[in-house]
């Protein structure tokens, strides 16, 4: 049997989407019209032998969280549990604290995908791969392929060409390692906490030689249960024989901004053009009208009379906001290059060269654009009520 | 009214074609007008030509008073007569706050000062015609403006428009959706849901789709403007055609067969005739 655990972080990971973060946890953000992690439940709860899914995360407990958990039970028929970490303990310690938890009942594997990513989740074929290759106490991570120079920003993988064993393994190098990467889904057996164990054990040795780093002791207690699979268990894994990499040409993107947050909606929805078609709008008489991949909410309602001539493009525009007529509201998508089909989405900085970078345009939750102006390339926190145009800024 | 046309082969400047067309200036002894082509005003011929002959002089010119004097040449003049004493181009510190309009009257004798050659009237022929005590200013009731650049036209407009409002007020248009002083030209269309104005002038077959809202602009002949577009300060030429939801704004001047695609924003955007715009402009410049 098997288990899948979604690692979701908490409110001091993930800043770079606020404003949209301010409303709900950013693992619960629409994106392709449902909640981030749905997408990940739902490719989990499709693998036959998945009996149980646990989230993992240090947020505190949350209305929406719960609502949540209580719907996605009920639409995907599996258990699924929220596991708070009592402080953030890193993609490793989280799942090494609630070990117990992962392992009861016996799976004999399970999965641990991130949160912050969108992708085709190809987790039957992760899994057909490890039982094929022959060690069955071996771990296998998820692999894409980037560009040379976006390939730095990621988690970077050498492999044998035939066996697909990591020979090496480094964490955003500054210099060009390879251009496979980490897409944060991994298949795990219970044996990786052997490893994991390896690295707090060694964390403890460390803070006993070394106590007062400039920290105080309660904190340095807390440092050797941070521990980040990525930079402490890869690195040590890679070329020992345990740790190999499935690569996948499927659809797959971080979703660290908010304007990556449009651009995983627009991969999702055209996975739901060729897999899902019921899903998307379609174009009837006397409606709107429906160009491309479109996603309306069953409760929602498109007037075309009582939308007023507004033009909003590359926008996300926050609940409950309204946009007055004649307005335009306008992004510029930060989408990767469409010619180089493995161009990867920047994570921009927020400044450039003491201006504000050109991204998508946020209204935050009930914000008000009056009628007949320009909102480009800003970023409005909620509950603001506008006056005028607006270009390249932040309004607080 | 008989038209006649003097054809510089090479430029004269502001007094140079005067001497050219000396034949058919001084034909009748009769004191003439000169004016600026790109200078909007009431033309008060009448009281002008009045004011010439009450003081004999061999020159008039109408000044008109600018909030900003410095920016042009300012006139300074006696109070009661008139006579203008000197000008000053540019002053730096105020002098007076009256320009010389570039609506002249002159006698022919004038043209004896003129020899056939590029010269500047102004710079040349004002200042000796003012030591002679021979020039004369007459201060300009109503508006006036310089329309030679795009803003300035557009204020111009507005302007002439405020004009027409006191004076001709059943040659605006009016009806349900247009706001303030407005002329659309009898062959014009305007949508439904349209709110057109105020300060708008629509010329000869232009098509405007429903929808569209129209502030302080120029629309030239034959151009169309399509659904739910929003255009503010604007010049659309001869035959344009502006996309759907597209908004432009901030002194946006399309050339003749201009094509703007649907959804974009064109912010003061200079555009060269039959080009095609496929890309938002969001900040002003040139497009050749």
């Amino acid at each position: 049997m098997l288990k899948a655990v979604i690692l979701i972080g908490g409110p001091q990971k993930g800043t770079r989407f606020r404003p949209l973060s301010f409303e709900v946890p950013k693992p619960l953000f629409p994106v392709a019209g449902v909640p981030m992690v749905q997408h990940h439940i739902e490719a989990c709860a499709k693998v036959p032998g998945m009996k149980e899914i646990l989230l993992m995360g240090f947020y505190q407990p949350h209305e929406a969280l719960g609502r949540f958990l209580v719907s996605a039970q009920q639409e995907f028929k599996i258990p699924i549990r929220y596991l708070q970490e009592y402080a953030a303990l890193g993609t490793g310690g989280g799942i090494y604290h609630f070990r117990d938890q992962i392992l009861s009942g016996g799976p004999e594997a399970f999965f641990v995908l991130n949160a912050d990513v969108c992708s085709e989740f190809p987790l039957q074929e992760m899994l057909d791969f490890w039982q094929q290759h022959g060690n069955v106490h071996s771990f296998v991570m998820l692999g894409t392929t980037a560009n040379r120079t976006q390939a730095l920003n990621y988690g970077c993988i050498v492999a044998n060409t035939d066996t697909h064993e990591v020979l090496h393994y480094v964490e955003k190098p500054s210099t060009f390692v390879s251009e496979i990467i980490n897409c944060g889904i991994y298949l795990f057996t219970p044996a990786i906490f052997q490893h994991i164990g390896d690295v707090f054990q060694r964390n403890q040795q460390e803070l006993v030689l070394c106590p007062y780093l400039g920290e105080e002791s309660s904190n340095g207690w807390l440092r050797a249960e941070v521990i980040r699979l990525e930079q402490d268990v890869f690195t040590a894994l890679a070329g020992s024989g345990k740790l190999y990499v499935y690569k996948t040409d499927g659809f797959w993107s971080q979703i660290k901004s908010a304007g990556s947050a449009i651009y995983a909606s627009r991969l999702y929805l055209n996975q739901y053009s060729q897999c899902h078609p019921e899903r998307l709008a379609q174009n009837k008489p006397g409606g709107p009208i429906i160009r491309g991949n479109v996603y309306i909410h069953p409760t929602a309602s498109v007037d075309s009379t009582a939308v007023d001539h507004t033009c909003v493009l590359n926008t996300i525009v926050g609940w409950d906001s309204t946009i007055g007529r004649w307005a335009r509201v306008e992004g510029t998508p930060s989408d990767p290059n469409p010619n180089d089909p493995y161009a990867k989405i920047d994570s921009e900085t927020l400044f450039r060269d003491g201006r504000l970078t050109p991204s998508i345009t946020i209204l935050g939750c009930s914000v008000t654009i009056p009628a007949e102006v320009v909102i480009l390339n800003s970023i409005v926190l909620p509950h603001k009520e506008l006056s005028r145009s607006y270009k390249n800024q932040i309004i607080l | 009214i008989r038209i006649s046309l003097s054809h510089e082969k090479e430029p004269l400047g502001t007094a140079g074609p005067l001497a050219l067309a000396r034949d058919l200036l001084a034909e009748d002894g009769e004191p003439f007008f000169v004016l600026n082509s790109d200078v909007i005003c009431e033309f008060p011929f009448a009281a002008l030509a009045r004011f010439h002959r009450h003081h004999g002089g061999e020159g008039s010119l109408a000044v008109t008073r600018v909030e900003e004097p410095a920016k042009y040449g300012v006139v300074v003049s006696e109070p009661e007569t008139g006579r203008i004493c000197r000008f000053v181009e540019k002053p730096r510190v105020f002098v007076s706050n009256k320009i010389n309009a570039g609506l002249y009257i002159f006698s022919p004798g004038i043209l004896r000062r003129i020899q056939l050659r590029p010269t500047s009237i102004e710079k040349e022929i004002f200042p000796a015609m003012a030591q002679d005590g021979q020039l004369y200013a007459m201060e300009l009731q109503g508006f006036w403006m310089d329309i030679g650049q795009p803003k300035d036209f557009l204020t111009g407009m507005c302007m002439y428009l405020q004009a027409l409002r006191a004076q001709h007020p059943e040659r605006l248009h009016s009806g349900p959706g247009i706001v303030g002083n407005v002329l659309v030209d009898p062959s014009a269309k305007v949508g439904a849901n349209c709110i057109i104005g105020p300060n708008v002038t629509i010329g000869a077959g232009v098509v405007v789709e429903d929808g569209v809202r129209i502030k302080r602009c120029t629309v030239l002949k034959g151009a169309r403007i399509r659904s739910h577009s929003w255009l503010e300060s604007c010049i659309v030429g001869w035959s344009c055609s502006v996309g759907q939801w597209v908004r432009m704004e901030n002194v946006t001047v399309l050339g003749e067969d201009v094509i703007v695609n649907d959804e974009l924003y064109l912010n003061g955007a200079n555009v060269l005739p039959h080009k095609s715009i496929a890309e938002s402009v969001p900040e002003p410049r040139i497009i050749m």
